[in-house]
Parts: structure tokens; sequence; C-alpha cells
């Protein structure tokens, strides 16, 4: 009996120092005449991974500002172009009043402007999920620095962080807007199956407001598809009135009025045009009477590059559920950025926790000799356990992760201790064996209850720093259950 | 009672911060300071100890160098004041430890505001919040009382005291590491505590 238990401890020895090696070496093969690691490295975070770094400048020059005051710089224009005609002296002086009158109408925008479209930026930054983010605002100048995670959205996402995002149902021919931003509550982007094909269709739905919901009913009802019938009976009308108007009873003027309305009619077909900004996404109508406050759109088919065009899909959401940004902006400067953490200051981090972690195992090994040294080897097999796990289950690791991989092996050692202190006490030897160690699991499951709670509630935020702690708590308190009931049942 | 002086201890402290807070307000390191940006790219690839030094030279030790896009050849140097004088010193040195023909005008100067403390701590609110608050539950339910419920908002309300206290009277600067282990330090609370308490039980 007492051989079988020394030759578990070799084995477990072994194991543990088997998983050592793999976990802090690696496992490497040589492939085209370089040596690859066959175990995956580590996912780091935009901290320690670096991070995409973005000016954006207030546009000056904006086309915004040139729509917005096209019709008096054309009045303008026609006025200076009346003047040129008179001599060039008077030409060079009304040149120069219409610039100076254009600039004076330019508007002077404040730090409420800015800190206003600063403040939409950050909202469409949050209707992505884009968390892990710094957005530096010069409230004098209006410079934005933008700060992003780099990844594959990253493009995405800084391609249209700049629109002024002006959503706008408007008539067709008269441009009367109907319905805009502040009519949206929330837009969704979804995956529809189509009929006719393999693919899925990418299907926006723009959740209209109280207020909105009540407009749209009525354009959809102004502009519903069957335009064609209601406008016919409205031309009968008009032209019931202006008979009655005229008192004529002719009955080919009747007609000959019926028909031109009936021209009229098919040309006045009303349709609305969305559009966002100046470029319009589509012109339409409909079939009939929408009243749930919901518009459906498909706005593409999900083929190859299907994660692109449904991020595509979610950056114009967020542009569209947001307000308008108030001041135009360039974007002067785009470049990824090395990590603002860097790596002899990532080494020297690694190297405390090192140091943490061997005095405490020094501390064990003090106090309880050889069984504080087989406790001390099976606590370095924990965290090369939890480094693997991390590793495999693509754990985005930030500066918290790091500090919390430290906090795991706390968790793992104070269950050591509870068995050294109970084997200390000759508490696990005879009939008492089994009841200790039952004690032991249970009061210490009830000691990482509020480390689990922790874990779980950092896990379901979408801040990267917060995960990253979040996962590493959660997943070191499973190992280190699973791995102490494990080692125990041959160890003790 | 020595509870008592701990909470009349944690109470004026954060008073005292709050108070300094809202006047002088808190430091922050250069990472996140105000200051200006100078970037530049050469042909030759960059080796950053050699930028370091240079830039140590000029600006003594309040700098922040990164390696800008992915070719090592691009490099931004953040400082907290610049001038002609000091470009054109950087200028000199790199194109004579390169052997570059970089002119004053290849190193683009930006300013950059700072970041509000504000938006640093702003995300880490919400889940500390809730996560205290259902510790809080879980030991008022498994203690059957207040007790331990209210000394761990006693050890966590320490833990923020002695945080706080640190960066507002002592000036200690905000840096990149702060709320890293400000985190790591309340999950360390929680499980020491959470230890604690149970070991009391078991007795």
């Amino acid at each position: 009996m007492k051989t079988q238990k020394v030759l578990n401890k070799v084995l477990i020895v072994l194991i543990v120092v088997l998983l050592s090696v793999v976990s802090f070496g690696g496992i490497y093969y040589k492939d085209k005449g370089q040596m690859v690691s066959r175990i995956p490295g580590y996912t780091l975070d935009a901290d320690l991974g670096g991070y995409r770094q973005v000016t954006l400048n207030v546009d000056d020059s904006d086309d915004e500002h040139d729509h917005t005051h096209e019709e008096d710089t054309t009045t303008e224009g026609n006025n200076t172009a009346l003047e040129n005609t008179s001599s060039a002296e008077e030409n060079t002086v009304a040149e120069n009043e219409t610039a100076n009158n254009t600039a004076e109408e330019k508007k002077e925008y404040t730090a409420d402007d800015y800190k206003k479209t600063a403040e939409t930026m950050k909202k469409r930054l949050k209707s992505l999920g884009v968390q892990n983010y710094q957005l530096l605002l010069d409230e004098n100048t209006g410079k934005i620095l933008l700060r992003l995670p780099e990844n594959s959205q990253t493009d995405i996402i800084l391609s249209d962080i700049n629109e002024i995002g002006k959503f706008s149902i408007k008539d067709s021919e008269t441009n009367e807007e109907l319905l805009n931003n502040s009519d949206v509550r929330s837009v969704n982007v979804s995956l529809r199956a189509t009929e006719y094909s393999n693919t899925n269709a990418i299907v926006m739905t723009i959740n209209f407001n109280t207020k909105g919901a009540r407009k749209f009913k009525q354009v959809t009802s102004d502009y519903q598809n069957v335009a064609n019938e209601i406008l016919e009976n409205t031309g009968a009308n008009e032209t019931n009135t202006v008979n009655n108007e005229t008192n004529t009873s002719s009955e080919n003027a009747t007609n000959e009025t019926n028909t031109t309305t009936g021209t009229s009619t098919e040309n006045k077909k009303k349709e609305v045009k969305i559009s966002i900004d100046s470029s319009d996404m589509l012109t339409t109508n409909f079939d009939e009477i929408i009243d749930n406050g919901t518009l459906s759109l498909t706005i593409g088919a999900a083929q190859e590059e299907f994660e692109t065009q449904m991020f595509s899909a979610l950056n114009l959401a967020a542009i569209i559920e947001n307000d308008p940004i108030d001041v135009t902006y360039s974007i002067v400067g785009n470049t990824y950025v090395d990590a603002a953490i860097e790596d002899n200051t990532l080494k020297a981090i690694v190297y405390i926790e090192t140091a943490i972690a061997l005095v405490i195992l020094l501390i064990m090994v003090i106090k309880y000799r050889v069984s504080g040294i087989l406790r001390a080897i099976i606590s370095v097999g924990f965290i090369a356990g939890l480094l693997l796990v991390i590793r495999y289950t693509n754990v985005a690791l930030s500066l918290e992760g790091i500090f919390a991989i430290e906090l795991g092996f706390i968790i793992n050692v104070i269950y050591n201790f509870m068995i050294l202190k109970a084997e200390k006490e000759g508490k696990l030897e005879g009939k008492e064996k089994n009841n200790t160690f039952k004690k032991i699991m249970k009061s210490y499951t009830l000691i990482l209850v509020p480390i689990l709670i922790i874990a779980l509630v950092y896990c379901f935020t979408q801040w990267a720093g917060m995960l990253s702690i979040g996962m590493v708590l959660f997943w070191s308190i499973l190992i280190s259950w699973v791995y102490n009931t494990l080692l125990n049942k041959f160890l003790v | 009672m020595k509870k008592k002086i701990l909470y009349i201890v944690c109470a004026v402290l954060l008073v005292i911060n709050i108070i300094i807070t809202a006047t002088v307000g808190l430091r922050v390191n250069l990472y996140y300071g105000e200051g200006y940006t100078i970037t530049f790219t050469q042909e030759n690839k960059i080796e950053m100890s050699d930028i370091k030094s240079i830039a140590k030279e000029i600006w003594g030790k309040d700098f922040v160098t990164r390696k800008v896009e992915f070719f090592e050849d691009s490099v931004k140097i953040k400082v907290k004041e610049v001038n002609n004088e000091q470009v054109q010193k950087l200028c000199d040195k790199i194109n004579e430890k390169y052997s570059s023909e970089l002119t004053v005008d290849s190193f683009r100067q930006e300013h950059v505001s700072n970041v509000r403390i504000l938006s640093l701590v702003e995300p880490y609110i919400i889940p500390i919040g809730i996560s205290i608050l259902l510790v809080m539950m879980y030991f008022a339910i498994r203690y059957r009382g207040t007790k331990q419920m209210l000394g761990l908002l006693l050890n966590v309300m320490s833990l923020v005291s002695i945080v706080y206290t640190l960066h507002a009277v002592c000036r200690l600067p905000i840096t990149e590491y702060t709320v890293p282990l400000f985190i790591t330090l309340y999950g360390l609370i929680i499980i020491l505590s959470s230890t604690q308490w149970e070991r009391k039980e078991e007795v």
C-alpha cells in the first residue's frame, strides 16, 4: 500500500514535470527548415499587442458646408458673374466680397459641437461593440485622436467613423424629408434565407420610435404601391371639380380630362428615397401600410466575405441609429502603433509575478517540508495547465489578464495550504481521511464562489481588460477544482 | 472600536482626496497626459534603444517611444514640450546614426490632448459595482448576517482609499498599470476575505 502511494507520487510528479515542460518550453517540429511550435501562441490584447491610431482633423473645406450653403453660393456666384461683366477692377472686388461672405457664413464650431461629435462617435463605437478604445478630444481645435484595437474590423470601422451619418427618408421628387435619425430607436442586422438561391440575405431592420412609427405609418400610407389607383380616383375628383367650376357638361371634354389626368398619374407615381448623407441607398414605395414601426431592407447577400459584409452592415446600422455628427472631419493620420507596454516591461512583470509565486512556494516548502515540496510541484503543474488552456481557448491576454494569472495561482495555493494543514494535523489518515477530504473540498468550493461571481460578471462585459481577467479567473477556478480533485485521489 | 476608527479614517481620506481632485486634479504620466508626438520614418531599420538614448539626450527622462507600423522603420516619440531646436537636434542625431538625409520637415509633429481619467475608470465601474453587490449578497446569505458583508465593504473601501490617497495626496501619477493593479488587488481582497471567513466558519 505504501509502495503504491510512493509510486503514485512519482508518477504524478513526472506527469506534472512533463506538463510543465510542454507548457513553458513548448513542442517544436521542423517545417521548411524552421522550428515551429505545435502549441498555439498567446493572443494579446491591444495594450500588449498594439493598436491603430487615427487622427481626425476638422475639415475646413468640407463638402457638407458647401452643400448647406449651396443655394446662397450659387446666388452669390450669379451675382459675381453679373458683376464680371462690368469691369476687371469691379470683378476683383466682387470676388473678394464673395469669398468674405462665404467665410462669414461658414459656421464657427464651438467646443460643444466638438464634444457632441465625439460623443456620437463613441455611441457609434458602442453600437458596434467596440469597447477597448480611447478617444481623445482637443476641445480648442476639435482634433480627435482615436485608438482602436487592431483586428479585421478596424478598417471597416474607420471607413465610416467620420461620416456625417444623416439618415433620411425623402420624397423622391420634392426631396421633402419625411423621416430622419431622430425617428429611429434601434437598427438590427440579421441574416435571412432567400427563396431563390442558397445564399442568405443580409437584412437591416430599422425600428422607429413612437413618433417615428407614427410618421412611418403615414409615409407607407402615402407612398403605397397602389398609387395609380388612388391617383386615378383623385384625377376623377379633380375632373369633377373642374367640371363643376367651369359648368361644362360636354362628354368629350370630360373624357379628355380623364385621359390627361390618367397620364399624369402614371408620371406622378410616388416613391420615397432612403439616403445617408448625399448618397441614395434606394428608391422605393410600399405594398401595404406598415403600422409596426419597423422597416426591413435587404442590403446584400452573404457571400464569400460574409463576416466583412455583415460588419459593414452593422457599421451602417450604428450610423443610422445614432445622431448625425455636427462637425465634418477628415482622417489625416492612420497608423499602427506598437504596444503601449514594451516587451522588456512585460518581461519584468512576468519576472515579478514568478518571484511572488516562488516566495509563496518557498513558504510552503519551509512550513511543510517534503509534503510542501510535492504540493509546490503540483502548484507549478497547475500554472502550466492554466497557461495551456489560456492558449488553446484563445483568451486575449491584457495586462489585467496577466495579473489575474497570479490570482489564479493564489486560488490554487489556498487549496494546497488547506490540504497540507490537514495533513500536518493528521486528519488525512485512516477513517477520518475521506471525511476531511470532503470537508476541505466543500470549504474550498465555498471560498471559490465569490471569485466565481466576479469572474462571471467580468466575462459578461465587453471591455477587453475585464473580459481577460474574467476568463483567466474562470479557467483558474475550473482547472484548480478539477485538477485538485483528480490529483488528490492519488496523492492522499 | 478598530473598525470604527478605520471607517472614520477612510471617510476623512475620501473627503480629502475628493477636495484635492476637484481643486488640483490628479497627475497622469506622459502616456495619458497632454503633449506632442513626433513621428518620422527613415529607410533603415530603427533600433528602439538608439532612439531612446537620442531622446534621453534631448528631452531627459520625460518621453515615450513607440514603434509605428510593421516595418520597423518608423517611430513615434511623445514628449511634453517640443521646440524647433529640439527637432533639429533630433534630426541631426538620427541622420548621424543612420546615415540618412532627413530634414526637419520629415518629423511630423502633432499635439495630443490628455486622456480624461474618468474615461479610463468608466468601463470598470459597473462590472465592479455589480460584482461587489453580488458578493455581498452571497456573504449575507452564506453567513446569515451582515458582519461579513460589511467587512468586505470595509476592506474594499480601505483599498480604494489607499489607492486614491497615493494618487491624490502623494501625487503618484496615474499610469497604464494603475487600473489593472487596482482590479488585481480588488480580486485579491475578495479571495483573502472569502478564505478568512470560511476558515472562521470551520472553527
